[in-house]
């Protein structure tokens, strides 16, 4: 087994949260993302003995889920929202653009491994359509412009951790509703942000 | 029209700290749940649902009522607060989880006390990493003061809930798809019959999916009494609901109403209109599952039954206006393709026919169609709906296949011209 004492010990706190073992799966994948930037086999081989199931069994679910990547994302995962109220609302430009400067087509990975691009299903973020995540931090009420200015931001301050408050103020525009609430929480990395699984921290 | 504020006052009158417990019990937050387990009785609370005439907020509107009285007798039984939230136009949810956990986990506490269930899990999607933060934070500070864990509020009654993050599937909205998910299985739906979650849910164990809006309207049902909440909206369509605004209107939102207005009458006013003054040329109803309106029929009401009797649904409440320069052939693409890559892949009619039908539109909104395509169009829609009658009959295990018709239904049935446009008339075949 190669995932560390600190993660192992974290992955069976998961475990325990569930009535039965084979609930953690979801989670301890998004674990294994946050830890390789993508579901390696040796994290499949890790869940497969921590959960009591074949490592085909959670290859078959790592691979049904978008979220599991199965190979090495950038420090910064670009989610563009391109359904319904997004695509009436400009998106494909959006998009363009995005793919312009990062010069990455769908579900590519620059070669620095920086950036990971992908035009996605609807985010939730319709009311502020265009709308993007950055490592699921989203960002609405965005122009194709402010997207780039968005990614050479990401590029030129390279932050550890991405804060939706913080792209919001500086890049975007029009909300889905008022956020209200001032929060300096955010994303470490290409997994979703989340207490549970210790992929979120607050900005100081 | 004004709004009717139940579910959204205490995030209003708090904008700034309405996710935190304290403020939330500053305003009487957790007041309902305690005296109802001190003083009330799971039998009573049944009767209050049920006389509230509440119906589920998630899309397929079940009175909640009927919905709780299936649920069989186990020593193990479950609820699952499904907060999958997906559904292109949708955003409702997510408001209620990042504004105000505390009145969901309220609602789901005195659930558990009607329903006799000491475990409840939230399953939000992935995407939702704050909003899943803001309920994680609301449920470990509900934990430090007693309201979760061992004998709450200190009756008789244990309660723990875990906060679980999907991975990026629309199809895990479906609740079985959804229970097979939280099991750590892929996210496939299940036969309905045997499988409905009342009698063989999480785990085979009889368990209650509820969405997120459904719950967070327990807390003002039960404190108020379901006659209260019987009195507002319309007859089928009680209580108020919040309806996401999208599309093409000055003023985007959610907007929580009673039913019972018209479509135009709530874009008019509360969405301030269409922009730049331009007339709707369709809208989608309640998300991007249902049948299109077109900009002629913004008489109907908002209510359940009314959208139904036209031949659409009410859904999750999202509205989508579309303005009379939309390229309604490149609309119906988007959310074909948005079925094609969230179909799970089980049921040939949707696997293939899906992706069949994004492929056609994709050659037609690129002005490489045929003559042929629209008739082909129509065949498949027939082969995932026999009949493209609404409600839709299914070839499926679950509603997603003819989810992917609907748009293609409404093109052809109201705007055939603007598809027949696009078809390079030389190219016959």
């Amino acid at each position: 087994m190669s995932w560390d004492e600190k993660l192992l010990k974290q992955a069976k706190k998961i475990i325990k949260l569930y009535p039965q073992k084979r609930s953690a799966l979801g989670p301890l994948l998004h674990l294994a993302q946050s830890k390789d930037g993508y579901i390696s086999d040796d994290s499949i081989s890790v869940i497969s003995e921590l959960v009591g199931i074949t490592e085909v069994q959670v290859k078959s679910v790592s691979t049904f889920y978008s979220m599991y990547k199965q190979e090495p994302t950038g420090k910064y995962l670009l989610s563009v929202c391109k359904s319904i109220s997004c695509e009436i609302n400009n998106s494909s430009e959006v998009i363009k653009k995005v793919q312009e400067f990062t010069g990455l087509n769908n579900n590519e990975t620059d070669e620095d491994g920086f950036f990971t691009f992908e035009a996605v299903e609807c985010i939730g973020a319709c009311g502020g359509a265009p709308a993007m995540q950055v490592n699921y931090e989203t960002v609405e009420g965005l122009t194709a412009e402010n997207a780039i200015n968005l990614c050479s931001w990401l590029k030129e301050k390279q932050p550890d951790i991405v804060v939706a408050d913080d792209m919001q103020e500086d890049f975007g525009g029009v909300k889905s509703f008022d956020w209200a609430i001032s929060d300096s929480t955010g994303a470490t990395s290409t997994a979703p942000g989340f207490q549970t699984l210790k992929t979120t921290k607050v900005k100081k | 029209m004004k709004e009717t504020i139940l579910l959204t006052k205490h995030m209003r009158d708090n904008p700034e700290d309405s996710h935190l417990i304290e403020s939330y019990e500053k305003n009487n937050g957790y007041a309902t749940a305690r005296n109802t387990l001190l003083s009330s009785s799971p039998e009573n609370i049944l009767e209050e649902i049920k006389s509230s005439n509440i119906r589920g907020r998630g899309g397929a509107g079940f009175p909640t009522g009927v919905k709780w009285g299936f649920l069989a007798e186990d020593e193990d039984r479950y609820l699952v607060i499904n907060a999958d939230e997906s559904e292109p136009g949708t955003f409702k949810d997510r408001i209620l989880l990042e504004r105000d956990p505390h009145q969901l986990i309220e609602g789901i506490i005195i659930t558990c006390f009607s329903a006799n269930i000491k475990e409840a899990f939230i399953y939000i999607r992935g995407e939702y990493a704050k909003p899943a933060r803001r309920v994680q934070q609301a449920v470990e500070q509900a934990y430090e003061k007693g309201y979760l864990g061992k004998n709450i509020f200190g009756s008789e009654m244990d309660l723990d809930i875990v906060v679980h993050l999907g991975a990026g599937a629309y199809i895990c909205g479906e609740e079985t798809a959804l229970l097979n998910s939280l099991e750590g299985r892929r996210g496939e739906p299940r036969l309905k019959p045997p499988y409905f979650p009342a009698v063989k849910g999480l785990y085979m164990k009889p368990t209650l999916v509820n969405n997120v809006e459904t719950i967070s309207s327990v807390p003002w049902i039960i404190e108020h009494g379901g006659e209260e909440y019987n009195k507002l909206g319309v007859e089928g369509s009680t209580g108020t609901r919040i309806f996401s605004l999208s599309g093409h209107v000055n003023n985007p939102g959610n907007y929580e109403i009673e039913m019972g207005s018209s479509f135009g009458e709530f874009v008019d006013t509360l969405g301030a209109g269409i922009r730049n003054n331009k007339k709707v040329k369709a809208y989608i109803p309640g998300g991007a599952s249902a049948p299109w309106f077109r900009g002629d029929q913004l008489d109907i009401k908002m209510t359940i039954d009314d959208v139904a009797n036209n031949n659409s649904m009410l859904g999750s409440g999202a509205v989508v206006m579309m303005d009379e320069d939309t390229n309604l052939v490149s609309a119906a693409k988007s959310i074909v393709s948005f079925f094609a890559h969230e179909s799970c892949g089980q049921c040939t009619p949707c696997r293939e026919g899906t992706t069949w039908l994004e492929m056609i539109l994709d050659r037609i909104a690129s002005g490489r169609g045929r003559t042929s395509d629209i008739n082909l169009l129509l065949d498949v829609c027939d082969n995932i709906s026999p009949g493209l009658s609404w409600p839709p009959k299914m070839t499926t295990i679950c509603p997603l296949g003819p989810s992917a018709v609907s748009p293609i239904t409404s093109l052809m049935n109201d705007f055939r011209d603007e598809v027949e446009d696009l078809i390079p008339t030389k190219v016959l075949l």
